[in-house]
């Protein structure tokens, strides 16, 4: 499920960027191609929760 | 003038002393200035600039509004009063350039130039409210910091799960709607746990846990400067509701 996002923090320097979504997530994740300035509003698709894919991993 | 002096004019004015009303906007002038400058990315005059008036005015009902027992202090207070003044105004300012289009009867040429003006004003208004989120942001790590946290740490020990999330969100809003508990909080630099967890119904294992991401929850909620990230984080919507935190952060 797409969620929006605002990129919080940009470390070019170890590829990566903090994001504050807004199911109230604070998540570290890689740099993309075209990197974001601080502030930019972007959209991304999450992975699962462990508990979903779990159960998707063991459902026979 | 430190800030206690600066509290003792407060209180005179807020009873109806109007010299101390005047020395505090006389001596915070530069501050009026400054916090205009920062939402408008511009240099301001006096003479010239409205933005100054709509801030003075702002600066003006700050000290009318101001409550210490709140825990803000009134700068922080102050300053988050003038920026939403001034970004109103250029809301109302966007409107009213707006409005002439549909009733303008001159030539197209004129027409033309001023959707250009509408358009222009537009993405400058973007531009300040973009520059003020980045603003914002870096306000917030640094607040975090004070908590001996940061926006990197808050990647790291986010809970995964949503109802962990909102569990901890729960526990926020029962600490912002508790002002002894906010003010302690704010005093000590550290969760009041053993309160909160009575007061809010919730394990110590899981404030330990949490604890973190409940204090950027509670900040971001508390205080004002950080409206637009609790907008867009939902986490405003009690208060719209008009629940019992309402005009907790708008007053300081």
């Amino acid at each position: 499920m797409p969620v929006k996002a605002i990129v919080a923090k940009v470390d070019q320097q170890n590829g990566v960027m903090v994001i504050i979504t807004a199911d109230r997530q604070f998540r570290c994740l890689p740099l993309p191609d075209a990197v974001p300035s601080i502030g930019t509003t972007i959209e991304l698709h999450l992975q699962a929760e462990k508990m979903t894919v779990r159960g998707l991993l063991n459902t026979k | 003038m430190n800030d206690s002096t600066a509290l003792n004019l407060i209180n005179l004015a807020q009873k109806g002393d109007c010299r101390a009303r005047e020395k505090l906007i006389k001596l915070y002038k530069p501050f009026i200035q400054k916090t205009s400058f920062n939402v408008c990315r511009r240099y301001l005059s006096w003479e010239n600039d409205d933005e100054l008036s709509i801030a003075l005015i702002a600066f003006n009902e700050a000290i009318s509004s101001y409550n210490h027992v709140k825990g803000a202090s009134f700068f922080t207070f102050a300053y988050g009063l003038i920026s939403q003044r001034l970004i109103d105004y250029f809301r109302s300012e966007v409107k009213h350039k707006h409005r002439p289009l549909s009733s303008f009867n001159a030539g197209e040429e004129m027409e033309l130039s001023l959707v250009e003006c509408a358009q222009a004003w537009e993405n400058y208004r973007l531009q300040i409210e973009r520059e003020e989120l980045v603003q914002t942001i870096l306000e917030l790590d640094q607040r975090l910091s004070e908590y001996g946290t940061s926006l990197d740490e808050l990647a790291d020990i986010c809970p995964k799960h949503r109802d962990a999330r909102e569990k901890l969100v729960r526990v926020a809003k029962v600490l912002c709607s508790n002002v002894k508990l906010l003010h302690t909080l704010r005093k000590n630099k550290r969760l009041p746990a053993k309160e909160l967890a009575r007061v809010a119904k919730v394990s110590k294992r899981v404030l330990e846990n949490g604890r973190k991401y409940i204090i950027a929850l509670v900040v971001i909620m508390s205080e004002e400067r950080f409206s637009v990230l609790k907008d867009f984080t939902g986490l405003g919507e009690q208060r719209k509701r008009g629940c019992c935190h309402a005009g907790q952060s708008h007053s300081g």
